[in-house]
């Protein structure tokens, strides 16, 4: 800036001044002054100057000397104006009280923006410090909240736990006691259990918990319930809390002596327990459920009346009811197993698969056939029976002709009195071979035609054992004969004449059992035995192979020569002894020789 | 009296015959029903033994052809006792049924007798 301002010091006179200033005043350019207004801060002149700190004269541009200079003098400083006055350039003492002022406002602007600042951050600092006392607050109750709401969090996951552990349910409703001791104010805790219509009451009595059936399960009401569970206890029951368990299936009752409201953390805790209790509860009915299942499996399994099993591929047992026994296991390779007189179609199926373990297992059940079996044989017995009769009903017409011929020719002989005595026995010897003949035929017969007239009488059996046995003397002679009758008459309705041929017919077998030699006993006894006689001939003989036991009684079949036997006598008898609802077997336990049994139904009412 | 046996059986026929004979009685016998209807007609028998199963002709059927004229009264004889009884015999034209085998033959004789004799 060129210096326009002139400063004027010692100045004695305004007039002097005045007039020593009019050459040289100069006009300060407004934009000086709006300088000055920028590094004062004001547009007042004369503060302006006041500022400056010296004397000095500022002329406007526009406005006359006069009427600066009349303004300017009323500032009483410009009397004590000097009148000697030295003239300073102006433009550095300005720049220079510039730079200072400027340098000293900066300071000054710096410091006051400073302690503004301060004083904000201080603001900020006091707030800060507030919001964190009460986040701190905040802070130290929240984690007060989680402690105590771990806490309950951690003693009701081990109670649920320990419930967990509990093997039955009367377990378990003593753990709740327990638990609901801990807690003042609170009694007895009584569960109710529903389980399909089965409904049962649980409750610690003393040490123990005692379970009791009710039969119908009230509503959810605790009015109802604490009634229903007066009359269970068999006790006044106090005002009770009421927890329920999922669809109404199971409910925990505490009573308790203080006010409900008092107990606003024990039920709030126990409702969430109960879900787990309901859990538990679930448990114990399925496991129970799974027991009862598995119970009612093996015991259908074992109930089955045949026998039937579980077997891996090399027919070892992996599971078998009672009546596959070992013997029948055994024979598993077969298509038919036997057991005693028992017949058994092996029937196997397959298993899909099971586990890994028994790949390839099959259930093995044994079809009982010994019924059928039994029924087939006899079938076959009958049509074999019926063939025999159509033969032997042609054979017995055949010689039943002649026989009556020989007969009655005998008869006739006999009457011719002019034979000699000789010749008569002789020819009556033949008659009556004819007429043993015929005897036999008819028999033979009587056999193959089971609905001929029924002859059965009541009869002594004894009587038919010691009639039979003298007509056995030649056969029976050679061996030692033991006869042991019993003492009391053992009377069934029977046909005497074909229980003899039976008798007889054992008789014989025995005696040729025992072959051409005289060594041995032949054993004949009767006796009652309960609802039944018994008639059993023993021999000492080599005794019946047990493959041929069934055999025997086929008709037809023999062991004997070919002239000795014609297979039917075992078969006939059989048949005989049937007829009379009685039974011919042999002796299994016998081994010394063969031993047959006669069974007859006795006539008690007849004895 | 006039004895007529018809029995395929040689030997119930001489028995019969020599039984009869033994009483004095005339007897005339056939092996079979046609040869019985020929002896029937040739030599007119008081009495006829006839047997029901035969070759030929059987006993029944010889009963159907039987000659009007003649009055001799029949005895049926068979084994069939189950088949023929004297009811069945006595439809058939027979006049007495006897069961074989006999268990006395001179029984039989005089039963036949009595048949005749009109005893019975």
């Amino acid at each position: 800036m060129e210096a326009h301002f002139k400063v004027f010091t010692n100045v004695e006179r305004v007039s002097d001044l005045l007039e020593s200033l009019s050459d040289s005043l100069v006009p300060v350019a407004l934009s000086e002054i709006e300088l000055a207004d920028a590094i004062f801060g004001t547009s007042d002149l004369r503060s302006q100057a006041l500022v400056l700190g010296t004397p000095f004269v500022l002329v406007e541009e526009d406005l006359s000397l006069e009427s600066v200079l009349e303004s300017r003098y009323q500032h009483k400083d410009f009397s004590a104006l000097e009148t000697k006055m030295e003239v300073v350039e102006f433009s550095e003492v300005v720049e220079e009280t510039l730079r200072l002022l400027k340098k000293k406002w900066h300071e000054q602007l710096l410091r006051s923006n400073w302690i503004k600042e301060n004083e904000n951050l201080q603001e900020q600092l006091l707030l800060a410090s507030k919001k964190v006392e009460k986040f701190e607050a905040s802070r130290i109750q929240r984690a007060q909240a989680l402690r105590k709401t771990s806490l309950l969090l951690r003693k009701r996951i081990f109670f649920l736990k320990s419930l967990n552990k509990a093997m039955e349910l009367s377990e378990v409703v003593s753990m709740i006691q327990d638990e609901v001791r801990k807690t003042k104010g609170l009694g007895g805790a009584i569960l109710a259990v529903k389980k399909n219509k089965e409904c049962s009451v649980l409750y610690s009595s003393g040490r123990l918990v005692v379970e009791r059936k009710i039969d119908t399960w009230p509503s959810s009401s605790t009015v109802e319930w604490r009634q229903s569970l007066a009359n269970v206890l068999k006790r006044p029951i106090g005002p009770l809390l009421q927890f329920e368990g999922g669809k109404s299936k199971l409910h925990l009752f505490v009573e308790h002596q203080v006010p409900k409201a008092g107990l606003k953390d024990f039920i709030s805790e126990w409702k969430l327990r109960m879900v787990g209790l309901q859990l538990v509860v679930d448990r114990f009915q399925l496991e129970k459920e799974l027991s009862e299942a598995a119970l009612f499996w093996e015991k259908t399994f074992d109930g089955l009346e045949e026998p039937i099993g579980i077997f891996d591929r090399n027919f070892n047992v992996i599971r078998a009811n009672q009546l596959f026994t070992s013997d029948l296991m055994a024979q598993l390779n077969e298509n038919t197993v036997r057991r005693g007189g028992q017949v058994f179609h092996v029937e196997s199926y397959k298993i899909g698969k099971m586990s890994d373990l028994v790949e390839g297992a099959k259930v093995i059940h044994l079809s009982d056939q010994s019924s059928a079996y039994q029924l087939k044989q006899h079938m076959i017995q009958t049509e074999k029976i019926a063939a025999l009769g159509q033969l032997a009903g042609h054979i017995a017409h055949e010689l039943n002709n002649p026989l009556t011929g020989i007969r009655s020719l005998c008869q006739v002989l006999g009457s011719d009195s002019q034979l000699s005595e000789q010749v008569r026995l002789d020819v009556a010897e033949v008659e009556f071979a004819a007429h043993r003949c015929q005897k036999t035929i008819k028999n033979l017969l009587d056999y193959s035609k089971p609905h001929t007239e029924d002859h059965r009488t009541p009869t002594n059996v004894n009587d038919v054992v010691l009639n039979t046995l003298p007509l056995l003397k030649s056969l029976m002679g050679r061996f030692k004969n033991e006869v042991c009758l019993s003492p009391t008459p053992l009377v069934a309705l029977i046909d005497a004449h074909m229980l003899q041929q039976v008798i007889f017919n054992l008789v014989t077998n025995a005696c040729h059992a025992m072959g051409d030699g005289t060594k041995g006993t032949i054993f004949v006894e009767t006796r009652a035995m309960g609802k039944k006689l018994l008639i059993r001939v023993q021999d000492e003989g080599p005794g019946v192979p047990e493959e041929l036991r069934v055999q025997i009684f086929e008709p037809f079949f023999t062991t004997k020569g070919e002239n000795e036997g014609t297979g039917l006598g075992l078969s006939l008898s059989l048949n005989v002894i049937r007829r009379f609802g009685g039974e011919l077997s042999i002796d299994e336990n016998y081994t010394k020789g063969a031993a047959f049994e006669i069974q007859l139904p006795l006539m008690e009412d007849r004895r | 009296m006039k004895i007529l046996v018809v029995d395929d059986e040689p030997l119930v026929r001489r028995s019969l015959q020599r039984a009869a004979e033994r009483r004095g009685h005339e007897v005339q016998t056939a092996s079979n029903g046609l040869e019985g209807l020929e002896q029937w007609i040739l030599f007119s028998p008081d009495l006829i033994f006839l047997d029901v199963l035969m070759p030929e002709m059987d006993g029944p059927t010889l009963l159907l052809q039987k000659p009007k004229s003649s009055e001799a009264k029949v005895v049926m004889m068979s084994a069939f006792t189950g088949e023929y009884d004297s009811e069945a015999a006595l439809k058939m034209g027979a006049h007495v049924f006897i069961p074989k085998p006999f268990e006395d033959i001179m029984k039989v004789i005089s039963q036949a007798e009595e048949l005749v004799s009109g005893n019975r």
